[in-house]
């Protein structure tokens, strides 16, 4: 199988080898062995590559080549944890091989788009909407457009994200309320509102929470020790 | 086939890097041929085991709380600190005799997929060794350059910021006498972006 895939996490297998976590064009997430060349550096995360996969043990594929097709901007400081942040995300979000087919493209625009930019309210506009495809991809995001019982959300109205169920009707005072118009602008990933990011920020928290479990993001305890 | 004992330090041996199971064998009928050499070994092995722990000041291997290079008044009073990954970093660098001043080794990288974070590298204790720095101490990063090395440098210079100190890093781009034509994108985009005028 010829795909192309973006690293997104490699760790050292035996002496000359890697277990990597590639985002595939064809395939969503893919885990894959690489045996590289004594002392080359071998793949490398942010790097779109060309690959020749074949399949191994259960799940896992072999690596029979790669070459590089697209190195991103060298990604450094903050904005670097932000791409590691999307990376861990990716991998404990998606457990399902077959979750992720469509992520490749929209990783690839937030990525490069991250390199580009590091005007903070860009970035964290661009990390919410990733959140929200992600979301999308694992099938568990509801109707923006109505409540769980079929009624139409409107502007004025106050609402609660049942993150199994949908959307219910609420009151403003009740923790986690966000106001209709709202929850259609985080809909169409339109976050030129400063309100519309605080609101999504604060409900992609919580429902990524919810998604992970248990599992802890690594990433976010490093944010807050940073102190960016 | 094998007794059960032969197979268990076959076994052991492939612990070793680049040792598999053929070199595994190979290396087990020699200590067997071997008495001397074998029980020499051991006794070796058993003794690093027991009596080689962490340096308290620097977390290299060490015989002694402080291991030999931070109980040098000199090399702490020059008040560097170089920042390296492995202990065979810092063998590197006083094997080259160009650095006179402290280390202090990670055993690691920050690896936030891996569950890698700032704990497990002690980089709370690297932190209070900055704080103990003048406004003239240095605290020279020697990371690898890959992602996870990247990461952990900003770390380290984020809260050296914090406290004044200076904050350096090797230089990184193309080793000598390699061919332009073979370095990898990374290793030509560090040395693209860390041009020099001549």
């Amino acid at each position: 199988m010829l795909v192309q895939a973006v690293v997104l996490h490699s760790r050292p297998y035996r002496e000359n080898s890697q277990l990597v976590d590639l985002l595939s064009d064809q395939a969503g997430l893919i885990r894959a062995l690489f045996r590289g060349k004594p002392a080359s550096p071998g793949l490398t995360p942010f790097v779109l590559y060309e690959c020749k996969l074949a399949a191994g043990y259960s799940d896992l594929y072999f690596v029979h080549r790669a070459e590089p097709l697209k190195v991103f901007p060298q990604l450094v400081g903050r904005e670097l944890y932000l791409a590691l942040y999307l990376n861990e995300l990716t991998i404990k979000l998606i457990k399902n091989l077959a979750d992720g087919q469509f992520l490749q493209g929209i990783y690839l625009k937030v990525l490069t788009r991250l390199a580009q930019s590091s005007e903070r309210y860009q970035q964290e506009a661009l990390l919410r909407h990733y959140e929200l495809i992600l979301i999308e991809e694992l099938g568990v995001k509801p109707d923006f457009n109505q409540t769980q019982n079929g009624e139409t959300i409107l502007d004025n109205q106050f609402y609660c994200l049942d993150f199994d169920n949908g959307w219910l009707k609420s009151q403003p005072t009740e923790a986690n309320s966000v106001p209709g118009r709202i929850v259609k602008l985080i809909d169409a990933a339109d976050f030129s509102d400063p309100d519309t990011l605080k609101y999504a920020k604060r409900l992609m928290r919580s429902w990524l929470d919810h998604l992970l479990g248990q599992q802890p993001l690594f990433t976010r305890e490093l944010f807050k020790r940073i102190k960016t | 086939m094998l007794p059960p004992i032969l197979e268990e330090l076959i076994q052991a041996l492939r612990l070793l890097p680049g040792v598999g199971p053929k070199s595994a064998q190979r290396m087990a009928f020699l200590l067997l041929e071997d008495k001397a050499g074998a029980t020499a070994l051991a006794s070796a092995l058993q003794q690093a085991v027991s009596h080689i722990h962490r340096c308290q000041r620097c977390q290299n291997y060490s015989q002694t709380d402080i291991c030999h290079i931070c109980q040098q008044p000199e090399r702490i009073k020059l008040e560097q600190i170089c920042v390296v990954s492995s202990p065979l970093d810092v063998l590197s660098f006083e094997q080259a005799s160009l650095y006179q001043g402290s280390y202090f080794v990670t055993h690691g990288l920050l690896s936030p997929i891996d569950g890698i974070g700032a704990e497990e590298l002690k980089l709370d204790q690297l932190e209070q060794l900055s704080k103990q720095l003048s406004a003239h101490g240095e605290l020279i990063l020697a990371l690898p350059a890959s992602v996870e090395g990247e990461a952990t440098s900003y770390f380290i210079s984020q809260f050296a910021k914090q406290h004044a100190c200076k904050v350096t890093r090797l230089a990184q781009g193309l080793s000598a006498g390699r061919e332009l034509a073979n370095a990898d994108s990374r290793t030509l985009s560090h040395a693209f972006s860390g041009r020099t005028q001549i």
